[in-house]
């Protein structure tokens, strides 16, 4: 079985078969001894020298009662209201017991007196009660004693139950065992320092801060009982032979154990001083322990509002927490939170969480709107002591709010709004409650400016998400390839300023053999841009098939846009035909950058024709003013066109790239192929404008050369198409 | 921080709107006000003096067509006056010498108004 060690046997909790070997040996030793006195010594006092033996086989017994009722009191741990009721408790059924054992007929007939036989049992069952008392009280004090743990604590504790058991051997000493002068240093050696330990033990009642002001006053009626058992004794009859009187029992105890006495008497001092000091310290502090609570409470509540900070809330959970705080901390009676309103920017508060009050009356009884603006005026809290003297209140205000205390919500930038706490009387708020309703005040706005800022962020993060779907969408409405021509090639590009634009190329080759063209800017930037490009998008989708020629297709743009462009925005235009059995280009302008044709040659031209923006003018004037360009192809020849955000690109000084330096960059690279040419130019305006990311308009290029009709006859081309003249 | 500026002046019946600066996307609201302003005060002949306008992006354009039509059925008009030649190849280029009257000085401009010539 299990190694016997004395570790094993006096640690506790013990185990089970240990605790069973400890009450054998106990009651063996109890009985034994009382056994071993009526064989040997009921008539008299035993030898000295077997009585010291006797002492040590007695104090190993009762050891061994310490270490069972330690294990049994450490199952059930008491809170110090608990402590003193077992204590109390404990007294109760030991003196019934006590009083139960004197009923045994038989007593002290007279003092030096030989005993008779029923007194050294009744002494034996008087001891084993009082001293169990005495344990359970030591051992419950315990607890308390060391409520709050400290190295030093630890070590008075242990130095103080080893010098109540060294006490003992004055015991030793009066058995007359010892010479006098050796009884004398045991006494000084043993008996005043277990006196001081006690008095620096009884001082340690830390656990009265952590009680709650009620338990307390419980605590004290208990700890008065306890104090009015320990002394009321001496109040008893002390010459009837069934009292509790200590000049009743004490010669029981004596005849007994001279030093299990000892111990009983230091136990006792102990628990009488113990007590003492509890019920002193809890008396002092009952008047501050509301003051104490409130403090406790005023950190609760503060925890759990910055608790809110920390965490996403919705705005509704803040502001109840915001509202709850002042009340739970126990600063006011009744709070509520008037706010700006974020999204509608109105300049007026507005109540969005009341605590014990309702809003109605709040909006009612006081002038929200003249209270913070007087609040956000001065960044400082106004204090009403008496509100019915304050012209901001009602004549008509509630008992319930008699001095008000208005604090305002201030951010770094703006007074978000404001924090009013009330209490019930009048001039109801001092100085520190001032403090920590400013304090509050400020966790409140740091917890708002918080969670606004979460929404907005995600407000930011669905609008990106938005947008970037806006983006892809426009990318598709432009051509995802370039038609691949022998005659011709073409390169093209367009970059917003923003997520979205307003410009828009396209390419779309007729059944007629030709193929139409356009490059169209809205006038703004951004999303707004982008729905009228979508829009422009459809016309020419759906209208250069049915009227391909330029005039007529713009006219139509025109009219279809007229109903649905708002009166400050229009749409410039480039749009045109590639015919290449005439090798002929038209075009016509609608208000549009003009296009620059150049040629091998390095001969550069604008297109210049007459032509207002779609959307300026919705009636006659567009159509009757609208000019159309023809130019006739030679091979080389490069036809550049592009939106505004090309030529008014802008560099570090401001200089605009202008339309000379887009002529020459033409002329320049005109040898090159329509893509070599398009990205050259780029370059060269990218290399312009320097270092910046964006560009701050969106701009367009769309390149086409021209290589000559081809004498090989179009693998796609029809008959019909060559016949046509 | 905003580069662009309105002030007013008043010749006889007629408000001369002088802009400075660069009229673009941020800075339209700016003109549109005053133009409101105008509006509001019952000032119906406008000239839009763009002597020290240095640049004018196509939403500071839509300035003018969003209130050209309205001041014209109240009786009034606005004139444009004094372009630099670069903003005015951006007026030109979208074809608003065809819908608005644009002169090359704030005299000229004040005189149409008093010759009560309009376009259209």
């Amino acid at each position: 079985m299990s190694r016997i060690s004395i570790k094993r046997v006096f640690s506790t909790p013990l185990t089970r078969f240990w605790r069973g070997v400890l009450i054998a040996v106990f009651l063996v030793l109890f009985s034994g001894t009382t056994v071993y006195y009526l064989l040997t010594g009921t008539a008299d006092r035993p030898p000295e020298l077997a009585s010291i033996g006797f002492q040590f086989v007695l104090l190993a017994c009762y050891g061994i009662l310490w270490l069972l009722i330690s294990d049994w009191l450490e199952a059930k741990r008491a809170a110090p209201a608990q402590a003193f009721w077992h204590v109390l408790v404990a007294g109760a059924v030991a003196a019934v017991l006590c009083l139960g054992v004197l009923l045994i007929p038989g007593a002290f007939t007279e003092p030096g007196q030989p005993a008779t036989v029923t007194v050294y049992i009744k002494s034996a069952l008087l001891a084993v009660v009082v001293i169990g008392f005495c344990f359970i009280l030591v051992l419950r004090f315990r607890d308390l004693v060391r409520f709050r743990r400290t190295k030093k604590g630890e070590r008075n504790w242990k130095l103080l139950l080893v010098f109540m058991l060294l006490s003992t051997s004055v015991g030793f000493a009066a058995e007359g065992a010892l010479p006098v002068l050796i009884q004398s240093i045991f006494t000084v050696s043993t008996i005043l320092p277990a006196l001081a330990l006690i008095t620096i033990n009884v001082f340690r009642i830390s656990w009265i801060v952590h009680m709650p002001a009620r338990q307390k006053a419980f605590v004290v009626l208990l700890g008065l009982l306890v104090l009015g058992g320990l002394t009321g004794v001496w109040g008893l009859p002390a010459d009837a032979p069934i009292s509790l009187h200590p000049d009743v029992l004490a010669p029981y105890l004596i005849y007994y154990s001279i030093p299990l006495f000892i111990f009983v008497l230091l136990s006792l001092v102990f628990g009488l001083l113990y007590t003492l000091s509890s019920v002193l310290s809890l008396i002092f502090h009952l008047p501050t322990s509301e003051d104490f609570r409130r403090s406790v409470d005023e950190i609760a509540a503060m925890q759990s509002l910055t608790a809110l900070v920390r965490e996403a809330v919705d705005f509704d959970k803040l502001a109840a927490r915001i509202v709850a705080t002042p009340v739970e901390a126990g600063r006011a009676n009744a709070a509520w939170l008037a706010i700006l309103e974020y999204e509608s920017g109105s300049l007026d508060p507005k109540i969005v969480a009341t605590h014990k009050i309702s809003a109605e009356k709040a909006g009612t009884f006081f002038n929200t709107s003249a209270l913070y603006n007087e609040v956000a005026g001065s960044r400082e809290p106004v204090v009403l002591q008496h509100v019915a003297a304050d012209h901001r209140v009602a004549k008509a205000v509630g008992k319930e709010t008699q001095s008000l205390v208005v604090a305002p919500l201030s951010a770094h930038t703006e007074v978000l709004g404001a924090l009013f706490v009330t209490r019930e009387v009048a001039h109801g708020f001092q100085q520190d409650d001032l403090e920590a309703i400013r304090m509050f005040a400020a966790q409140a706005t740091l917890a708002i400016e918080n969670a606004r800022l979460f929404e907005s962020k995600i407000e930011r993060e669905r609008l990106a998400r938005e947008l970037g779907i806006a983006r892809e969408v426009q990318q598709r409405l432009l051509p995802q390839s370039l038609p691949q021509l022998d005659y011709m090639s073409l390169a093209a590009s367009s970059e917003s300023a923003y997520e979205v634009g307003g410009d828009y190329y396209d390419i779309l080759q007729l059944e007629s053999g030709k193929f139409a063209f356009i490059v169209a800017d809205v006038s703004g930037k951004g999303t707004s841009a982008a729905f009228y490009m979508a829009e422009m998008q459809g016309i020419f989708q759906s209208v250069a098939n049915i009227t391909p020629d330029p005039c007529q297709f713009l006219h139509h743009a025109n009219q279809a846009l007229g109903n649905s462009l708002e009166k400050n925005v229009f749409v410039s235009a480039i749009y045109g035909l590639v015919d290449y059995t005439r090798e002929e280009l038209v075009l016509a302008r609608a208000g549009h950058c003009p296009a620059a044709i150049v040629n091998t040659g390095g001969q550069a031209r604008l297109l210049r024709s007459r032509g207002i923006g779609m959307g300026l003018d919705r009636h006659e004037l567009f159509g009757n003013t609208l000019e159309v360009e023809h130019h006739e192809f030679q091979p080389g020849d490069v036809v550049v066109l592009y939106t505004d955000g090309v030529v008014e690109s802008r560099n570090a000084v401001g200089e605009e790239f202008g339309y000379e330096r887009l002529i020459a960059a033409i002329q320049r690279h005109r040898h090159e192929s329509a893509q070599a040419l398009h990205d050259l130019l780029l370059l060269e305006l990218n290399e312009f404008r320097g270092e910046q990311d964006t560009y701050e308009d969106d701009r367009t290029l769309l390149i086409m050369k021209w290589h000559g009709a081809s004498p090989r006859p179009k693998t796609k081309q029809r008959p019909s198409n060559t016949a046509s003249p | 921080m905003s580069n662009f500026s309105v002030a007013f002046r008043t010749t006889g019946s007629v408000t001369i709107l002088a802009l400075n600066g660069e009229l673009d996307a941020h800075t339209a609201p700016e003109l549109e006000s005053a133009i409101q302003h105008c509006k509001n005060e019952g000032a119906y002949n406008i000239i839009v003096s763009g002597a020290q306008l240095d640049y004018i992006s196509s939403a500071g354009l839509g300035v003018f067509m969003a209130f050209i039509e309205e001041f014209r059925t109240l009786g009034g008009d606005i004139k444009i006056a004094a372009l630099q030649p670069k903003v005015f190849n951006v007026f030109d280029l979208l074809g608003f010498p065809l819908i608005f009257s644009i002169a090359e000085t704030e005299e000229a401009a004040v005189e149409m108004f008093s010759k009560g010539t309009t376009h259209n």
